[in-house]
């Protein structure tokens, strides 16, 4: 990489603002392009994100020198011009566009181009050199629209309290589990979460965005308020003593790699719904093309063969080697 | 079997016919190559060939990676699985332009799940395939009739293109009756010295040898030959149709068919293995040597025996084999004792001891199933050997902290070579202080198996070994269990793997 951004063993850098963007070492100043572990790393000076992550930022990585903007708000450090922009990926992901002296790069994070109503709607941005993720960089991935996978959870679920069981839907404490929660059908039941999952819920609730209501799982939960719910939480809680004390209980998750039969088989549940937030292949293919970039640069994923087919439909694309790490199964 | 009951509740008749067909090989033949059905998908979507590849690579599984590259595109009708595979029979005559206009139009059409398995039938790769035995099971279940009606219906050549429904499967047939085997009668294990059985006089006792339980049916010159799983295996032994050239009346015996190759006993599992296989092939069956070693005798020129004593049995069991003027048929040798000392020394004498259990039967009892059983399973006492632990594995079972399984080894010079797997039946305590090391000296981990330093030495039991070129050990143990934990003794003292090799009998 060359210019405005380069790539260190620090993270990908920015020399002339002395900025690093979701650097996986130690450094004075960060950006932070969302929540997850793999882009937020404890241990920088300072950390710098949208206003939708400041908690859960500083609630992750245990600090306060968080300082945070609105979407969409421009900030100068020595002269390059930083703003940060809806990626919808998560709750408070964003796309960190970077200018100087007409030179645009966009670091894209994680992002996800469908709305999913809760994690902010995707924007293009128009810039000369674009990063991208492609966790789901292979054609197989294709993903039916949101609505459609929600009824499907939403449908597992009533089946299973019509035949007096518990649902288990086992995501990520952060993103996943909040997304699902958003849009859980609570005419059916009580929606419960596991403690990981609802102190995350709460700090996304006192930042002052709205989710419907939660309980809190505890040792005082009883049978009887469990029966016919649904519950938010790792696999790993449910083993034969849970169903021996609270019942049959099935087991399901919701991630992309449910839409393979071999990688389905990496959450260990009963059930897979194919739900990401990552984009899909043809999602990848049209943010590309809507930043009208002349270079592309790809990181976490199928990185391989996503820039190879990039060349071969005549972009300047190739690898750009990180630390993250995409789609988690669960925590 | 569950899935099928619940699908057959919900489909019409033809659908079940398909469904079973499907599940029983009776598949439609392939109208279109997977090669051009990759030609047509990369072409469709426009990616290079070497994308598909990568693609294949993640999912390993050609029809899958086709499926996944196409997206729903209309929500259609639906057709029931008898409509879908009429067309593909109808499309099979067709020529390739037309058929590659239907599979686009059908991929278009169809779930991700359902376009996967559609390429799957026009490809002939559907190879899922459940036991007769299970599909019986569940008609029996939804339709509350006998398993061994569906078993007979459903063996021997139908089609589901040509087939119907109550006439294959429901319909009263004389010829079933003809078939009926009896309900078997079971051994029970004897858990308590056979001198509480009461007098040696009034029993009689036979080697328990390796086979496949079956009753032989033969009545209106024809031969039926079933398993206690209720499956009907005649096609399989066609050697043992040599048994009934010779008689003249009906009659059913009880016993065990026996495989032998290169002048040894098969175990039973490799007899099972071949009548779970899908076709009988000339090269499965022509190296074994079929024999039935028959035992009692429960119908005998069309009367039914089973109410008589054993011993009277045993005589007519002996002029049938007069009769049958074959080697085929074998008669259970019994075995002559006075008084039980005698029956127990047999059982554990190495050198003239034919099997690891032995039958003890009451001379004058029917063949009947009651609770107090007249047929008692005597097993040796175990073998054991020191041996050191080497790798523990985890419960599948989500979250679980507890092991599963402990493998064990014996020394060869300086290594431990693995030979016995076994669950782990110890004292609560000592499994926790058991786990507690295991987790302390991990060496490696391969997913759910942890190697072990090789430090704690146990007492294994087991009741017979075999040579087999699939171990690396070259023995197989039947039933191996951990006997006791012997903390006292230093793993360098533990047994080595020639030892055991004196357990082989030649």
């Amino acid at each position: 990489m060359s210019n405005l951004l380069i790539y260190t063993k620090k993270g990908i850098y920015c020399e002339i603002a002395d900025v690093y963007i979701d650097p996986w070492k130690k450094v004075s100043k960060a950006f932070i392009t969302h929540g997850h572990s793999d882009h937020a790393r404890p241990g920088s000076s300072q950390y710098i994100c949208v206003n939708e992550s400041k908690n859960i930022i500083k609630y992750r990585l245990k600090t306060q020198n968080v300082s945070s903007i609105a979407y969409g708000e421009e900030i100068y450090v020595n002269g390059v011009k930083f703003s940060f922009h809806p990626a919808g990926h998560i709750i408070g992901s964003a796309q960190i566009r970077v200018e100087y002296k007409d030179e645009i790069w966009v670091v894209s994070g994680d992002y996800k181009t469908e709305n999913d109503q809760f994690s902010g709607n995707f924007e293009s941005i128009p810039c000369h050199t674009f990063i991208t993720e492609s966790t789901f960089g292979l054609p197989i991935f294709n993903w039916k629209p949101q609505d459609k996978v929600l009824s499907e959870i939403n449908n597992w679920w009533s089946t299973n309290k019509s035949n007096d069981k518990i649902s288990c839907l086992t995501a990520y404490s952060l993103g996943k589990a909040q997304r699902l929660i958003s849009g859980l059908d609570s005419s059916i039941g009580k929606i419960f979460t596991h403690s990981t999952i609802e102190n995350t819920n709460k700090v996304i609730r006192d930042s002052g965005i709205f989710l419907q209501k939660t309980e809190l799982l505890t040792p005082e939960t009883t049978k009887k308020a469990l029966k016919g719910s649904i519950l938010l939480a790792s696999s790993s809680l449910i083993d034969s003593e849970w169903q021996k004390k609270y019942g049959e209980t099935e087991i399901a998750t919701a991630s992309g790699w449910m839409n393979v039969k071999k990688t389905s088989r990496w959450g260990g549940v009963d059930t897979g719904f194919v739900l990401s937030d990552h984009a899909d292949w043809s999602g990848l293919l049209e943010a590309i093309k809507a930043t009208k970039a002349e270079k592309i640069y790809v990181t976490h994923g199928y990185s391989d063969s996503f820039s190879r087919y990039l060349r071969s439909i005549g972009y300047d694309a190739e690898i750009l080697e990180t630390e993250y790490s995409g789609e988690n199964i669960e925590d | 079997m569950q899935a099928f009951i619940d699908y057959f509740s919900s489909v019409p008749d033809r659908d079940k016919l398909w469904a079973i067909g499907l599940f029983t090989n009776k598949r439609p033949k392939k109208i279109v190559d997977l090669i051009i059905l990759r030609l047509w998908v990369t072409d469709l979507i426009c990616i290079p060939d070497w994308l598909f590849d990568e693609s294949l690579a993640v999912v390993s599984d050609q029809c899958e990676t086709i499926g996944l590259l196409v997206s729903k595109k209309k929500d259609s009708d639906e057709k029931s699985l008898s409509e879908w595979m009429q067309e593909i029979s109808d499309f099979s005559k067709k020529n390739e332009d037309d058929i590659k206009e239907w599979v686009i139009d059908s991929w278009n059409n169809l779930d991700n799940n359902e376009r996967i398995l559609f390429n799957k039938l026009i490809t002939g790769g559907f190879r899922k395939s459940v036991s007769v035995n299970i599909i019986s099971k569940a008609l029996s279940i939804f339709y509350d009739i006998e398993k061994t009606h569906f078993a007979h219906r459903l063996v021997g050549k139908w089609n589901p293109i040509n087939s119907h429904f109550n006439e294959l499967l429901l319909t009263e047939n004389y010829k079933d009756y003809l078939s009926r085997p009896f309900e078997f009668m079971f051994t029970t294990e004897l858990q308590t010295d056979p001198s509480l059985l009461g007098t040696a006089q009034d029993w009689l006792a036979e080697w328990n040898l390796n086979g496949l339980r079956a009753q032989l049916i033969y009545r209106n010159n024809e031969l039926f030959v079933w398993t206690t799983a209720g499956e009907l295996v005649t096609d399989y032994f066609p050697t043992l149709k040599k048994i009934c050239l010779a008689i003249n009346y009906d009659f059913v015996v009880d016993g065990v068919i026996i495989g032998m190759q290169n002048k040894k006993i098969l175990p039973s599992s490799e007899l099972t293995k071949l009548i779970h296989r899908k076709t009988i092939t000339n090269k499965s069956t022509s190296a074994i040597e079929f024999e039935f070693m028959a035992f009692d005798v429960l119908e005998y020129r069309s009367n039914d025996t089973r109410k008589q004593p054993l011993i009277k049995r045993k005589s007519l069991l002996n002029n049938l084999k007069e009769d049958s003027f074959c080697n085929v048929l074998k008669i259970s040798e019994e075995i002559n004792f006075e008084n039980w000392n005698q029956i127990n020394a047999k059982i554990n004498d190495l050198e003239t001891r034919k099997s690891e259990s032995l039958i003890l039967k009451e001379k004058s009892a029917p063949y009947e199933i009651v609770s107090n059983p007249f047929w008692w399973k005597l097993k040796a006492e175990p073998y054991s050997v020191l041996a050191v632990l080497t790798y523990a594995q985890k419960s599948p079972e989500r979250g679980s902290l507890n092991y599963v399984e402990f493998t064990f080894g014996l020394w060869e010079d300086q290594d431990l070579i693995s030979f016995a797997k076994t669950p782990i039946d110890l004292p609560e305590d000592e499994i926790v202080e058991i786990i507690q090391f295991v987790r302390k000296n991990t060496i490696e981990r391969f997913g759910p198996v942890y190697s072990i330093s090789a430090e704690l030495v146990f007492e294994i039991s087991f009741e017979n070994i075999h040579p087999s070129k699939r171990h690396k050990s070259g023995i197989q143990l039947k039933n191996p269990n951990i006997k006791k934990w012997h903390k006292e003794i230093n793993a360098k003292d533990a047994h080595r793997l020639k030892d055991l090799m004196l357990f082989l009998k030649n």
